[in-house]
Parts: structure tokens; sequence; C-alpha cells
């Protein structure tokens, strides 16, 4: 297994007190494995990705649980262990191309950056490199864009400068959070494809963070849906669009717009997500369940499992066997 | 770039026609009359009607700033009622008294004011944040005069260390090429000229940076905050890059333009000269002899000083936005 997060508690301090973003989340991402984590904005979904890379706000702090990658404990790691493993045996790509390149350096100083620091090469060879990376990722003339700054390029050639950026080192785990969220939706569809393409090629795990199924149908093997800091369901991609089991992802999945039906008004999950600082007893997810029951106001439902497939939620209480 | 540069030194010309204009107004509204002050309280009327006669002061004031004008196209700024001399001359024998004065007080004040900004921002909130902000507090409110004594009782009286007054022991003054001691004791090689001048820069120079470094450090910490919460910085710091470059290299260079532009403007009102800290110290610069020129109505002085100070503001102003475009590739000007 490269990566397994073992309930993982990351807690927010506020002046009120702390927040629990992600609250006893666990998951397994194999070697080579997409697995794509899904959840609307504040489900905790960037606070998981940002615990494994170690890179969490400074009045964050995971508190409990183990994030074992290739077997050790991320959390245990000093300092300048993460930095070793951050950028080349776990790199990642976010949600914002325009913001995330630095605008004063050129394309090529920011690519050369991470490959002369972990792979130790010149910097004539690493200039090389990032040219390699660059071709890789489909931007033309990658010799001459090294010299160009950021801001001449656009949101999709800078996400594709980032992507590029992340695998320079041969990353064993691509975290990608939202990728596709800031860009055009045909830049979308050749961003999703880079990714595709490259784990194909390459051999890395990738970690999908997105809200959007599209996205997650279209690219990912697996999928883990997490709602208020927890993981609701976990299932193979092709199970969840088949048969959805909690009913935040019934109303996730109703949600999409598609094409083939004609339909006045699309569905929409009723409700708003809870406030963190005073979330509901029982279910999360109970004041928006369309099939609340009695139990699930008074008595939060555990993960239950079977056949390979994860849910947390009481309708299930009797049918499936509880892990945890 | 280039047509930018003339297009910048063109708005000079209204620049410098509008201030010679509100300067020109208000020493012959509000000053004395220089005649009674040059002649002393015994001259007779007959005398001072031909003193100001002989200065041009008998014309109409929208005369005498035609007069004045044309003078300044050909480079004549007049010359002093009392020391006779041409009034560029009689700047230019001060200035680099001040200006030397001022790079070195900008040079502290830079060097400390942004490690302070720097170290501050990065440890937000911890005590050496406090301290620092503490610190620049107090350099906003301190006055200098103050600050000056104080150094003075401490550093020259009690410790006996460095020399109170004046920029150099009058014996080691070097020969005259550039102005400033510092450049004209090392080009003779006189080390112990230089020496003299450095020891006699010290206080007064630390005195004067004290304001700016403080201002300095502010916009530096609140700066170098805003970069540091950049998307690019954990873009940085996932590339696993240790700390201190990600600061010096991705967030400082981000955060320069601000912080260059605060020392532009402190350099340019240092230049200007530095009235208390000249007088506390007995440096004989530009600012405590514009302030006596203002006492004794010596209108000719104060106008080209005041000219000089505007035009030093125009070009300050002008070599910060050329290195904004040095510092941020965005930034192109045509």
């Amino acid at each position: 297994m490269l990566l397994e997060v073992k309930n993982v508690k990351t807690e927010f301090k506020m002046k009120k007190g702390m927040v629990k973003a992600v609250n006893d989340v666990s998951f397994q991402c194999e070697k080579g494995e997409i697995l794509a984590i899904v959840g609307e904005s504040g489900s905790g979904k960037s606070v998981t990705s940002l615990s494994i890379m170690g890179l969490l706000a400074r009045n964050a702090k995971v508190t409990e649980g183990e994030i074992l990658f290739k077997g050790e404990n991320l959390l245990d790691k000093s300092a300048s262990e993460m930095r070793a493993i951050r950028g080349n045996q776990i790199s990642m790509i976010f949600q914002e191309p325009m913001t995330s390149l630095n605008p004063v350096l050129r394309i090529g100083d920011q690519l050369t950056e991470s490959i002369i620091l972990h792979m130790k090469l010149s910097k004539q060879e690493a200039m090389q490199r990032a040219v390699e990376m660059l071709e890789l990722v489909g931007i033309p003339s990658p010799s001459q864009r090294v010299k160009d700054y950021p801001h001449q390029m656009s949101g999709g050639m800078r996400q594709r400068v980032m992507i590029a950026m992340a695998l320079a080192c041969n990353p064993e785990l691509l975290i990608a959070d939202e990728p596709t969220t800031a860009l055009d939706v045909t830049i979308q569809a050749q961003i999703l494809d880079i990714i595709y393409r490259l784990r194909e090629k390459l051999g890395m795990a990738v970690l999908l963070i997105t809200h959007d199924l599209g996205v997650v149908a279209e690219a990912a093997d697996r999928v883990v849906v997490m709602y208020c800091g927890k993981v609701v369901e976990e299932a193979k991609v092709e199970e969840l669009f088949e048969k959805p089991l909690h009913p935040y992802t019934m109303g996730l999945l109703a949600s999409i717009p598609r094409a083939d039906e004609d339909k006045e008004k699309l569905y929409m999950i009723k409700g708003m997500v809870p406030n963190p600082m005073n979330m509901p007893a029982g279910c999360a997810f109970s004041d928006r369940c369309e099939k609340c029951m009695s139990i699930c106001k008074e008595q939060e439902p555990a993960i239950r499992e079977k056949d390979g497939r994860k849910v947390r939620c009481h309708l299930y209480t009797n049918d499936l066997e509880v892990i945890h | 770039m280039i047509k930018y540069i003339i297009k910048r030194l063109l708005l000079l010309i209204p620049v410098l026609l509008g201030v010679s204009i509100i300067i020109f107004a208000i020493m012959r509204v509000f000053s004395p009359d220089p005649a009674g002050i040059v002649l002393g309280q015994h001259a007779t009327e007959e005398k001072m009607v031909e003193w100001r006669a002989a200065n041009g002061l008998d014309q109409p004031v929208v005369t005498q700033y035609v007069e004045y004008m044309k003078g300044v196209f050909k480079g004549d700024f007049g010359t002093s009622y009392y020391s006779k001399k041409p009034v560029a001359k009689e700047i230019f024998s001060r200035f680099p008294a001040t200006l030397e004065l001022a790079f070195c007080a900008i040079i502290i004040a830079s060097v400390f004011g942004m490690s302070l900004g720097v170290l501050s921002a990065v440890k937000k909130n911890s005590w050496i944040d406090n301290m620092s902000m503490v610190l620049s507090l107090v350099g906003v409110s301190m006055p200098i005069f103050w600050l000056g004594i104080l150094l003075i009782i401490f550093f020259s009286g009690t410790l006996g260390w460095l020399p109170a007054q004046g920029r150099i022991e009058t014996l080691l003054r070097p020969e005259n090429v550039t102005g400033f001691y510092l450049i004209d004791s090392l080009i003779k090689g006189n080390m112990e000229s230089f020496s003299s001048a450095v020891r006699h820069l010290v206080l007064p120079s630390i005195a004067l940076a004290m304001y700016s470094m403080a201002i300095i450090a502010r916009m530096t910490r609140s700066t170098m905050l805003e970069t540091l919460s950049q998307d690019y910085i954990r873009t940085a710091r996932a590339k696993g890059i240790v700390e201190r470059k990600v600061i010096r290299k991705h967030a400082l260079s981000n955060a320069l333009i601000p912080i260059v532009t605060v020392i532009g403007i402190q350099l340019g009102s240092l230049m200007g000269g530095a009235v208390l800290t000249e007088t506390v110290f007995a440096w004989p610069g530009i600012g405590k002899y514009t302030v006596e020129a203002i006492m004794k109505s010596d209108f000719p002085i104060v106008q080209g000083v005041v000219l000089l100070v505007a035009f030093i503001f125009v070009m300050m102003n002008l070599v910060v936005d050329i290195i904004y475009a040095f510092l941020d590739p965005r930034i192109k000007y045509s």
C-alpha cells in the first residue's frame, strides 16, 4: 500500500475554540491508482491533502491518527525529512494555476528549483529536464517557454507547468487539489487527460481532490466521498455511479445536469452544510437527508463495509458489518 | 522604456514651474524684508531702497519672477544676499555632506528595517514580532533631536567612543574631489581621514535612520505577511524548499515593490536635508543652511534649495518606477 490515512483528525485553533476540519478520516491509496476525494467546500478534502503534505496553516494541526506513506508515518517525520519527501516522492498541484506560480520568476527557474534540490542535477541538466517535462505535458516550443514568466501564459498552460513541476522528480504520489476547477471546460478535459496519460506512463498514484463528479467519472478508479470532515462513502467509481449508497452521494449524483433528461429544474440537496462550530447531534447530514430516521438525529452512524464498499449511514445498519 | 523616461522627464518642467511660483510667492508674502536684515537695524531708508533696487526687489513681483526664471533657464540661480556667492555654488558646497549622511542613513534604515520587518512577518505574533514592532513604534515617535542628544551623551560623552560634532577632524579633511569625504579619502588612499569620516558619520546616521527604519520595518512586515499567504508560497513549500529560501527567493522578491517605494520616498526626504540632525550634530549640510537662509530672508538660496529638493523628489520617483520594471516582469513601460 502506497498511502494509508488512518483515523486522521485535523483541528484548527479558532478564536471560539477548536474546529475539527477533518474528523476521523481513513482511506488507502495503492500504487498507480487514481483515488478521488469528493465533497463540497468545507468537507475537509483540501485539509486532508494538506495534512498529508505537512503544509497545514500555522493554526492547524493533525491531532490524532497516522498517515503512512510506504509504511512510514509522515506525522513522525522532522521538518527536514518532510522537505526531502515533498516535491520529490509526494508532490502537489493546486486549484488556482493563475496564482500558484511565482509571478517574478521565470518558468524555467521555478521548474528547475525542485529538480536541482531533489535530483541533485546541475543547472544545465536540470534545465534540460525542465524542457523535457514541459514537452511531456504538451507545451509547444518548451525550450523557449522556460524563459517566459507566468503572466505570459494562459491558465491552462500554467496548470500544465504546475503538473510538469510536480512530476519533475518522478513522484510516487501526486496530490491534485481541484486541478481543473479554475479552468474552462475544454481545458479541463485536456488537463485531466494529461494527468491520466502521465499516470499510465510514469506509474504514480494520484489523489484527485474535487467537487466535480464529472471529473471523478472521467478519471478516477476509486472514490471517497467526504461530508463535514468525515468519509461517508467509499467505492469503486463504477459502483458509486451505478448504485450510490449514502443519501448524500445520491443527492450529489442527482444534482448533476444530464443531457439525456429533460428536467424543468435541477435537483438540489436541501439546506446548507452545517456550521462546524455547531454540528447537529447524530449524523452530520441528518438535517438535509431525505431518508432521515429518528436514530439519525441521536446517534452518529459508524462506517460499515460490504463487498469492498464502505458507507456511513443508519440505512444499512442491519445488512452491513461495522468496521470501527 | 526610453520613451517613458523622456516623457517623465518632460513632466519635470510643469512641476518645477509650479514649485518655483509657490516658493517665490511664499517668500515674498511671508518673509520679512531682506533689506532690513541684510543692512541691519540701523540702516537708513535710502540705503534700503538702494539695496532693494540693486537686488531687483523694487520691481513688481511678476517681473521679479520672470527675471528669476530667465536666469534659472540659463543656469543662473542668483547670488546669496550675504555671501554674494552664486546660489549653485553655495548649495553644492554643502550638498555632498547632506548626501553622504542621507545615503548612510538610508542604508542603515533599509538593512535593519527590512530585516526587522521580515523577521516580524515570519514570526508573526511572537515575542520577536512584538519587540520589533515596539521598536519601530519608538522609532516613529521619538523626536530625532532628542535621540541625537541621547546618542551624543552616551556614546560621545559617557563612553567617549565617537565624536559628537562635524564631518571630520579638521586637519584630516581630504582634498576635495567629489565632496564626499568617504570617497575622497579613499581616492587619496588616506585611511586616517577615512576612519575619521566614518566615526563622525555613525551617530548622525543612526539618529537620522531611526525614523525611516521604523517606517520601512512596518511596510516590510505588512507586505511580507500578505505575500506569505499567497498561493505561490504554498507551491514553493510543496516543492520541499527550505523555509529560508522560500522567504528570500519567493516571498521577499514579491514584496519588494512597496518596500522600494517607501525607501525611495524616505531617501528623497533625507536628501532634502535633515534640519534637526544637522543642527544637533553640527553637520554642515544643506538642511541647516536652508533654515538659516529662511531666517535671514535669503530669497535666492531658499528658492534654489526648494527647486533642488523638488527636482530630487521627481527624480527619486522616476528611479523607483524604473526599479519596479526590474523587480516585476509584469510591469512594462511603453
